[in-house]
């Protein structure tokens, strides 16, 4: 009687499946950083136009505003921080929101963020010339203290201040590893 | 009678392995490769680095110790980056914008660390690189040669901002200004900065471009020296 020897030993089977297995996690890691990549930069594309939009607005009215004033503020709530400039150009943060507003200029815009998307209101950052109030911890995030009404110091006889408001997908976590290619980068710089 | 073998020898299984393995390994390698330059992202005329490159613009055209706008000899005071002041006899042509009007280069390059005061302003504002480029009207013929002559060379091998010069067709600009006087572009390279001096390369890194006119032209007190070859295109 001849034995059947067709198929595949259960050792060949296992080795199979194990080589298999291998090469698939290095695939699925190199799949997974680039979808991840991907997502980050769709959400940044699809926002462009909003966030044009706020930082071309809010740095026209620095430019316009009188510096009669020269000092700022930053406070960090609950549910939103808030920048104010020159006493006059209020700066409101909240978590689906952004709001610039001033009495004196006469001007109060409100820009609601795309639902996919949340403001780091907790992670704004703003920094003057003598990089106060914001520090890079070790695992490089960024965190921020309020400032009462402080004077904008000088840099080469130029008032600074730098802000960022960070904007984070729902995918993604809020960390460093969030690109910033969608946060909203405003500079305040007027000569003394 | 022969006896009929099935199976592999260990020698063809050895080889069969060697070249999968060695197969994967440039595979896995390339994707590699690939991952980490999509994390390099470069950013052109962002809003946010066009208001940074604004009040660079302001700062290099105003800013002087002594509150004037130009100095006795009529060079703007800060723009140091485009006259070199000292041993003037000693260099060659080209490595003035105007004291040798005969031959302007077409790109200089103003670094942040000549003057203490600018070199603050750069860290602050996130500043890699300042360029001044001289641009001219470009008809038909001259706009390939110029696209040919925008290269790493000219911006002392820094191919990213050559990359954003051709790709924003800077060069293909047609204005003459007033009198057919050259205009100049400034361009602003920005990055991040790491404590140890650094700019930031490879994952996680963004490279911002931004550029803007400047009336370099128009600053320049051409009467005073007299010579305005680098005024005008040739």
């Amino acid at each position: 009687m001849q034995l059947n020897k067709k198929g595949v030993t259960l050792v060949e089977v296992i080795v199979s499946i194990s080589l298999i297995s291998v090469i698939l996690l290095f695939l699925y890691q190199l799949i997974a950083t680039v979808n991840y990549e991907r997502d980050g930069q769709n959400f940044a594309v699809n926002n462009q136009l909003q966030r044009t939009e706020i930082i071309k607005t809010i740095n026209q009215h620095f430019i316009e505003a009188k510096a009669t004033n020269p000092k700022y503020s930053v406070q960090y709530y609950t549910n939103n921080s808030s920048v104010t400039i020159n006493g006059v150009i209020s700066i409101n943060i909240s978590k689906n929101k952004i709001s610039a507003t001033s009495s004196v200029n006469s001007f109060s815009h409100t820009w609601n963020l795309n639902k996919n998307l949340t403001y780091d209101f907790s992670r704004v950052e703003v920094i003057d010339a003598n990089l106060d109030n914001c520090t890079e911890q070790a695992d490089k995030e960024i965190k921020c203290s309020g400032v009462g009404e402080k004077e904008i110091p000088i840099l080469n006889g130029y008032r600074l201040l730098k802000i960022r408001i960070p904007i984070n997908p729902l995918t993604i976590p809020s960390s460093s590893d969030n690109n910033y290619l969608d946060d909203i980068e405003l500079t305040y710089m007027k000569k003394v | 009678m022969f006896k009929k073998k099935k199976g592999f020898v260990l020698v063809e299984t050895l080889i069969v392995t060697s070249v999968l393995v060695v197969a994967l390994m440039i595979v896995y390698q390339n994707y590699n490769s690939t991952v980490s330059m999509e994390k390099t992202k470069f950013r052109y005329d962002d809003i946010a680095d066009i208001y940074k490159t604004f009040y660079l613009k302001d700062y290099l055209e105003h800013a002087t110790g002594t509150g004037k706008k130009y100095n006795t000899t009529g060079i703007p005071l800060n723009l140091y980056g485009l006259y070199y002041t000292t041993q003037a006899a000693n260099k060659d042509d080209g490595d003035y914008v105007f004291a040798n009007m005969q031959k302007p280069k077409v790109v200089n390059e103003i670094t942040c660390k000549d003057d203490a005061n600018l070199n603050n302003l750069c860290e602050k504002l996130g500043v890699e690189k300042i360029y001044v480029m001289r641009y001219c009207f470009i008809d038909e013929i001259k706009k390939v040669k110029m696209a040919s002559a925008i290269s790493d060379d000219l911006f002392n091998g820094d191919v990213d901002t050559a990359t954003y010069v051709l790709k924003m067709g800077i060069t293909n600009i047609k204005d003459y200004g007033a009198s057919g006087k050259a205009k100049y572009q400034l361009i602003v390279k920005f990055s991040k900065k790491y404590n140890d001096g650094s700019f930031c390369s490879g994952d996680d890194c963004v490279k911002s471009f931004a550029s803007i006119n400047i009336n370099l032209a128009d600053m320049y007190d051409w009467s005073v020296t007299g010579d305005q070859g680098g005024l005008y295109c040739k």
